[in-house]
């Protein structure tokens, strides 16, 4: 086991954040759930029953919050992971070791996936609910779910990297939440001002030609598509005039993995002072 | 063991080692001493792989630490002169942290954690938590998180700062321990008495260069003689003496104090004893005569002066 993860995981256990952050988490999503539900069930009561749509609303709105609480989280487990471990004074003492800085690296990661697979895995009682009126099967919920957990290695990333690279952990939190907010938002708002630009008086739908390469980068767009496609919704084309599929998701995640990969090589390299940067050898 | 070669680095503009060049044998304990920004932790990162040197090279057991990084780390126990602890960590814990970080096996670690703890004189802790330490503990604990991997070089900066005086002979007693097991180490301090008792060489560096170096009494004695003082007190304060005085080429400058007289003297002891003779010889009425040895503390700051600019 990577000493790392396995100090982690101990220092974790031990802390009261983890028991709160999960706390808050289930509160959070146990409340968006009734929030959605009270609004679906005075419809009821008013007399026009619950209707299959609204259920599917709930659990595309309850599976795309899922994935913004992930999002909030990743970058937060890891903003503080290098530069946490060199403001306190023990970064020195792991890097004079035999220990290669791409497992110090890889042991932080996997210490923040653990994190965020336990919300996962404690919020399936709350979903369970939502999944079973969802309408979508069993292999399509564990396609979200390692969908969940490549998206948080990807952002887990991001913030390991920002931590190597910035010196101070509010600097690489500032910067994680930065690139986050660029991916997640920033993608989407590109295209819309496009499709402002481009506007055409008839209509929204069908103003791009094409799917923007641009949005594959988006977890909500493409987890929305996947959605759209196991529920035969429409809501990508409802939005930017797109059908959505799998292909989405399953490019997004191999763009995912690649580029984690990349971005922690990286910081392992600019951790390292022996590494790259200068190599005189005479 | 350790060979720096013209080991240089710059920041910017500004050189904080200067072509530094050392060569410390296997089981020999170097001190490093040198006021403040003198370049040894700088040096001692440099050594530990944990700064890359502008220019030189360093070469530890034989091997090349720019190209045989991980070798290199595997025999290099590091206490840096500021470092942390994890919270919510418990001293055998911490060590066996170390212990996986450095690659051995669960025995290897319980085999040797027992052993590190009695040295360092923590045993008694191993279930508190490492943060509830004091500074003092903490500082042995890093000592025995750097020797956990067995390493045959110590590199040791500043490991007594902060520590009150009780403490501090702990310290030394620790690492006359480590000597006897036959670790080489470089350890470096601002006081130079403090690392004279344990330590086989002594090296001053200041501004980035090694100022002296050799063995303990013989950097002492180099010092020390040649720059001695002498006090005289006469019976009434007579011009003739200084007169007398003067006259001696070993003598430099001589300040009166009414009929106290201090005399910078160049010589060695039989020097000191002719010019008693010549005094007493010329009928200089003197009541009391004190050759002053400097201490260790006043030729380091003799030897740096030059470093408050
Ligand atoms: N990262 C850095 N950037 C710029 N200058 C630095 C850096 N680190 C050290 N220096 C400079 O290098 C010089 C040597 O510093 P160093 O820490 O090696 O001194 P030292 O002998 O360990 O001093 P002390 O006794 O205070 O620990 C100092 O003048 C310091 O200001
Ligand atoms: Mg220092």
């Amino acid at each position: 086991m990577n000493p790392i993860l396995k100090k982690e995981l101990k220092i974790k256990m031990r802390s009261w954040k983890v028991v709160a952050v999960m706390m808050i988490y289930l509160l959070a999503l146990g409340g968006l759930i009734l929030l959605m539900s009270s609004n679906i069930f005075m419809g009821y009561g008013s007399g026009y029953g619950i209707r299959p749509e609204e259920i599917s609303t709930i659990f595309i709105f309850i599976v795309m919050a899922q994935l913004g609480l992930i999002l909030l989280i990743a970058p937060a487990t890891t903003a503080n992971s290098i530069s946490g471990e060199r403001e306190r004074g023990t970064l020195d003492l792991l890097i004079c070791t035999r220990m290669s800085s791409l497992s110090l690296v890889v042991g932080k990661l996997l210490a923040s996936i653990a994190e965020v697979v336990l919300l996962l895995i404690v919020s399936i009682p709350v979903l369970s609910i939502i999944f079973l009126f969802g309408g979508i099967s069993l292999s399509n919920i564990l396609l979200i779910f390692i969908f969940y957990v490549i998206t948080a290695i990807l952002f887990g990333s991001i913030g390991i990297f920002m931590s190597s690279f910035f010196k101070k952990t509010t600097t690489s939190t500032i910067m994680s939440y930065f690139v986050t907010a660029l991916l997640a938002g920033g993608t989407v708002f590109i295209v819309l001002a496009m499709e402002v630009f481009y506007f055409r008086p008839n209509g929204v739908s069908g103003f791009l030609n094409s799917f923007p390469k641009i949005l594959y980068l988006n977890p909500f767009v493409v987890l929305l598509g996947v959605l759209d496609s196991f529920m035969g919704q429409g809501m990508l084309t409802d939005i930017f005039g797109l059908k959505g599929s799998t292909k989405l998701i399953v490019i997004n995640m191999l763009f995912s993995i690649i580029t984690s990969m990349i971005l922690l090589y990286l910081s392992s390299i600019k951790i390292n002072p022996m590494k790259g940067l200068k190599s005189k050898n005479k | 063991m350790l060979k720096i070669k013209n080991l240089t680095k710059v920041y910017g503009t500004f050189k904080a080692v200067d072509n530094l060049t050392l060569d410390i044998e296997e089981g020999e304990i170097f001190g490093f001493v040198g006021p403040n920004g003198a370049g040894k932790t700088t040096t001692m990162k440099m050594v530990s792989t944990l700064l890359n040197s502008t220019e030189g090279e360093i070469y530890i057991d034989g091997l090349d630490i720019s190209k045989n990084i991980k070798q290199a780390r595997e025999k290099i126990g590091y206490m840096p002169d500021f470092f942390g602890v994890y919270d919510n960590l418990k001293v055998d814990e911490y060590l066996e942290f170390y212990g996986n970080v450095a690659g051995l096996s669960r025995e290897q670690i319980v085999a040797v954690s027992d052993d590190l703890l009695e040295l360092v004189d923590l045993k008694a802790k191993k279930s508190s938590y490492v943060d509830s330490l004091s500074r003092g503990m903490k500082q042995r604990l890093c000592l025995a998180r750097s020797l956990i991997h067995n390493p045959k070089l110590l590199v040791l900066d500043e490991p007594a700062s902060g520590m009150d005086p009780r403490a501090r002979v702990q310290m030394k007693e620790i690492l006359k321990e480590l000597k006897k097991m036959g670790k080489t180490i470089l350890i470096s301090s601002h006081i130079l008495p403090e690392l004279a008792e344990i330590c086989t060489t002594i090296g001053i560096i200041e501004n980035g260069k090694i100022v002296i170096k050799g063995p303990v009494e013989e950097i002492v004695n180099k010092i020390s003689s040649g720059n001695n003082t002498i006090k005289i007190k006469l019976v009434e304060s007579n011009p003739n003496t200084i007169r007398l005085l003067e006259e001696d080429p070993l003598v430099g400058n001589i300040y009166e104090n009414g009929r106290i007289l201090e005399i910078e003297f160049n010589g060695d002891e039989e020097d000191t004893f002719k010019l008693i003779k010549k005094l007493v010889n010329k009928e200089i009425p003197i009541v009391s005569f004190n050759h002053i040895e400097r201490n260790l503390e006043e030729i380091f700051m003799k030897v740096t002066k030059g470093g408050e600019e």
